[in-house]
């Protein structure tokens, strides 16, 4: 994001910091309090602070607020606060996060309505030890401020060491969780494991937690980058001592020694799924009466972003009476969850006794639209194929021929289809009628019962035909991998 | 190929007579059963009544061994390597509304359903019982006229009659053309036979 504008945070001991009116604090504390107004701070802790600049114009002009971050009161004489990230949005608006020891009765800037609006964490005779994510609009007035930790009242230095902005304003923060594992959590894809970092994805108005995970164990794992990209997927990058990374297409697999390393890591922001789609190979297909089917039943749940869903119930269900299907269960239905990869797979799904074609589906809470398998209990057996044309409709440029192509049993015709058309002109002033879809043969008609027929249309551009143009029309059809063929030959058509 | 002709009754019909019924039927000529001698060409006549008020136009026949159908496979004699080759529909038959139209079967002039070729390797004995199946559209103008402008009325429609073809003594001499000369035939004004091109091969 780019406002033109510089921002610049750390922390200071320099109670002479160049603060601007009506800046959120205007005074460096922390240190003995009997030591005076510059020696408190000199003497005390790292005080926070953010300013921002405007490039455009000159000498004091160009600072447009500057302002301490910290509380009003050092209670224990050692209270610190750093700034150890900013980011900024196009608004100008300034992000700072970093961590904290002061409270909210030291002054601490936390506002109402936020996630964490006090201080988790209380110890050495109350001191505060969090991270904070604090927003300044772009004169630096306080639009929210939240603490950032874990509730745990063990000890650690909980901090905000990276911080990033997506296009909806919400806050991606990260740090080495400090060895404590209950970070609020929404959505991840690892649980705590010591060592671990936090990544986090706040509302923007920090108000909730819209993704939290962690990431790495054992050995600390320490962001120092993170960025976010327009599709959400979060960027983390830092350094880490340990060997056992979780990795995915990694450029280096192996620990090269040393005390720490680098790392790098891209992850999918995973929302809830909203769409199923069945699985290549699982639809269509076909089965003997009373035998299973060859391919388990399968689909996979992907979130508005097309990225898999873990953990999604999904529902199977076939035809409850006449031609269908029992899972394992002897059941018309089951139900199976996403894994990691977004897949769930049903249980063998056995043809019932009788022949014909049916539809098993996949549903899942908040997915509008089912997943679909295409089924065919086929009665085994020879076939041969004939067929009509049904009808013919549309403009001339565009008429649509309507095939039927018919199985002659015992057997079902399985994977039928029209491999060609030719038409031959009979009548009429010549011209040139042509097929404009399909736009290549074979034209797939499915898989057909014995003595049922299948439909498929066919489009031809008749323009230029006078409407007594007269064709032979001849249409090859094949199924069951070419063991049935059948051929359908009309004379005296006309457009 | 050997020809004879094996029906009694050849010579083409042409009745011209209002239909009274709101249907379609055929009726095969002389009889459905015909007789002929291995390697032998038989064949039979029609009279289709053409009740609807529609244009009706052959758009195909076949000889169909059992009860198959053309809807669900490819119609073909079942006796060993015979043929069935048509007529009706290469003749472009084209029946106005309310017109019963007839033809008798002559292999020589091409005329009546079809011709069926005995498999000359066949038996005395032998028979082919099935059906002749004609696939035919309906117009709600004359679809050669000037005035159909995408008329066609439906789709494909089926007209079935029961045939056979059974296989009888030894080849007969093929009969002279003048023999078939004398038995002419006759048009109708309310039948319109539009010629077409036979390709034989």
């Amino acid at each position: 994001m780019n406002s033109g504008k510089i921002f610049i945070g750390g922390y200071t001991q320099d109670p002479h910091l160049p603060t601007t009116p009506g800046a959120l604090s205007t005074t460096c504390v922390g240190g003995p309090a009997a030591a005076g107004p510059d020696t408190v701070c000199i003497n005390g802790s790292p005080n926070a602070y953010v300013a921002e600049f405007d490039p455009t114009q000159s000498g004091a002009a160009s600072l447009v607020f500057s302002t301490y971050l910290n509380g009003s009161v050092s209670t224990q004489g050692n209270e610190s606060s750093m700034v150890n990230a900013l980011a900024a949005d196009a608004a100008g608006n300034l992000y700072a996060g970093g961590q904290d020891s002061y409270t909210v009765a030291e002054g601490f800037p936390a506002t109402a309505g936020v996630l964490q609006p006090t201080c988790l964490v209380a110890h050495n005779s109350g001191e505060c030890d969090s991270g904070f994510v604090t927003k300044l609009n772009a004169s630096g007035a306080l639009v929210w401020s939240t603490f950032y930790g874990s509730p745990s009242t063990a000890s650690g230095n909980q901090t905000v060491s990276a911080i990033a902005l997506d296009s909806l304003e919400n806050v991606y923060i990260t740090a080495n969780a400090s060895g404590l594992g209950d970070y609020p959590l929404n959505n991840g894809f690892q649980a705590f494991a010591a060592g671990a970092a936090y990544i986090t994805e706040l509302s923007s108005d920090a108000s909730k937690v819209l993704f939290g995970s962690y990431y790495g164990g054992q050995a600390n794992v320490n962001p120092v980058g993170l960025v976010v990209d327009t599709k959400e997927n979060i960027y983390l990058a830092g350094f880490t001592a340990g060997a056992d990374l979780p990795l995915v297409n990694a450029y280096q697999t192996t620990d090269g020694g040393g005390f720490n390393e680098g790392f790098f890591a891209k992850i999918f922001l995973v929302g809830a799924a909203t769409q199923i789609a069945a699985n290549s190979g699982t639809t269509p297909q076909s089965a003997a009466v009373s035998t299973a089917f060859g391919t388990l039943l399968s689909v996979t749940a992907k979130d508005a972003s097309n990225i898999p869903v873990q953990g999604v119930v999904v529902t199977f269900t076939a035809p409850l009476s006449g031609v269908s299907g029992t899972f394992a269960n002897l059941t018309n239905m089951t139900q199976a969850t996403t894994d990691s990869s977004g897949g769930a797979t049903a249980t063998t799904f056995t043809a019932n006794t009788q022949a014909g074609n049916y539809t098993v589906t996949a549903t899942a809470g908040g997915v509008a639209v089912p997943a679909n398998f295409a089924l065919t209990n086929a009665v085994p057996g020879s076939t041969s194929l004939g067929g009509t044309i049904g009808g013919k409709s549309g403009p001339q440029s565009a008429r649509v021929w309507v095939f039927e192509v018919g199985d002659n049993g015992p057997g079902s015709a399985l994977g039928a289809a029209i491999t060609g058309i030719t038409l031959v002109q009979t009548g009429g002033a010549a011209c040139t009628p042509v097929i404009t879809n399909p736009t290549s043969f074979p034209l797939a008609a499915g898989n057909i019962a014995p003595k049922a027929t299948a439909i498929v249309n066919v489009t031809i551009d008749f323009a230029g035909c006078a409407s007594n143009a007269a064709f032979k029309v001849t249409a090859s059809e094949s199924a069951n991998n070419g063991a049935a063929t059948g051929t359908i030959v009309r004379l005296n058509q006309f457009q | 190929m050997t020809r004879t002709f094996s029906m009694t009754a050849v010579g083409l019909f042409l009745i011209g007579l209002t239909a009274s019924a709101d249907t379609v039927t055929l009726t095969l000529t002389p009889s459905g059963t015909v007789s002929g001698s291995p390697g032998d060409t038989v064949g039979w006549g029609y009279s289709i009544d053409n009740g609807s008020s529609d244009y009706l136009l052959v758009s195909n026949s076949y000889f169909c061994a059992g009860t198959e159908d053309p809807t669900f496979t490819t119609c073909a004699p079942s006796l060993g390597a015979s043929t069935y080759q048509d007529f009706i529909a290469n003749n472009g038959t084209e029946i106005a509304p309310g017109v019963t139209a007839a033809q008798s079967f002559d292999a020589s002039a091409n005329s009546g359903v079809g011709e069926y070729g005995i498999d000359p390797s066949a038996t005395t004995g032998q028979s082919d019982i099935g059906s002749i199946v004609i696939t035919y559209d309906l117009f709600t103008a004359d679809p050669f006229g000037p005035n159909c402008n995408f008329c066609q009325d439906g789709g494909d429609m089926e007209l079935t009659a029961a045939a056979e073809v059974q296989v009888t003594g030894p080849s007969s001499a093929v009969p002279e053309p003048g023999t078939l000369a004398f038995l002419g035939f006759t048009f109708a004004a309310l039948v319109v036979r539009r010629a077409r091109l036979v390709n034989r091969s």
